[in-house]
């Protein structure tokens, strides 16, 4: 587990795991498009984020894809939120982006 | 251009054989799979239909491939959806972080461009890899909050 929390704290490393989650599988081409970070930073991340298994790959021919693999961050909830919180916590985070959004000037 | 696949990656301290049973017996099926029972006969070109608690039909599908301790790859019909079956593959590897450690990969592809059954089953698949993952780790698939660390072998000492 000590893996994965280093490899989420990490900024860049969060902004590529956001990209993969607005769409999955992406090439490496594709997620250093419009980044800031040279490819060999961006290769780097990858590979520690593969190593703790926050990312997936899966070639197709000669592409590797990357795929956000949740299962880690899953056992982090379920670790520290019990099963019945998790509606309540829904609701609550439902709630916060309700009215943040609302006072958005 | 086929649509955005779902993949989920676990490694598991197990044997070949013992995760293969995992995933193919009903017994073992029922405990991580929200309470469903698969049948099969795991053989390519089968049948294969899995049922809720109540003995409803909640999917039902086909066997693509099976190679018994390696890979399972079938067609995943959900009923009530009105949706063209998806697919979904398991693979059993041997992990690169050590002996002793499995590497289970499903994977889940051949969705529709909008697929309400992908986003219901991208709800699903973690809770199952984590379930088999503790019950082949713990033999229970109780996800207790504070449960120790899976491969932590030094005890916290302060």
């Amino acid at each position: 587990m000590d893996e994965v929390f280093k490899a989420l704290a990490d900024e860049s490393r969060r902004a590529l795991l956001d990209r993969l989650h607005a769409r999955n599988g992406q090439t490496l081409g594709e997620l250093c498009d419009g980044l800031d970070m040279t490819r060999q930073a961006v290769t780097k991340h990858l590979g520690i984020l593969e190593a703790a298994k926050l990312v997936a790959t899966v070639r197709r021919g000669r592409e590797k894809l990357h795929y956000l693999n949740p299962v880690p961050i899953h056992e982090i909830g379920v670790r520290w939120i019990g099963k019945f919180e998790v509606q309540r916590l829904d609701t609550l985070a439902e709630l916060k982006r309700n009215l943040e959004q609302n006072h958005q000037p | 251009m086929s649509t955005p696949k779902l993949v989920y990656v676990t490694t598991i301290r197990t044997t070949p054989a013992k995760l293969w049973e995992a995933l193919t017996n009903p017994d073992f099926i029922q405990q991580y799979w929200f309470g469903c029972r698969h049948t099969s006969t795991w053989k390519e070109g089968e049948a294969i239909e899995s049922r809720d608690p109540d003995g409803d039909l909640a999917w039902q599908g086909k066997i693509l491939k099976c190679v018994p301790e390696q890979e399972v790859v079938f067609t995943f019909g959900h009923i009530g959806f009105g949706e063209p079956p998806s697919r979904v593959t398991f693979k059993i590897d041997l992990a690169n972080e050590g002996p002793g450690l499995m590497q289970l990969t499903i994977t889940h592809d051949d969705f529709q461009e909008v697929s309400p059954v992908r986003d219901r089953v991208s709800n699903g698949w973690p809770s199952i890899i984590a379930g088999i993952k503790s019950l082949l780790e713990t033999g229970s698939v109780e996800e207790k909050a504070g449960c120790p660390e899976t491969h932590a072998t030094a005890s916290a000492s302060h």
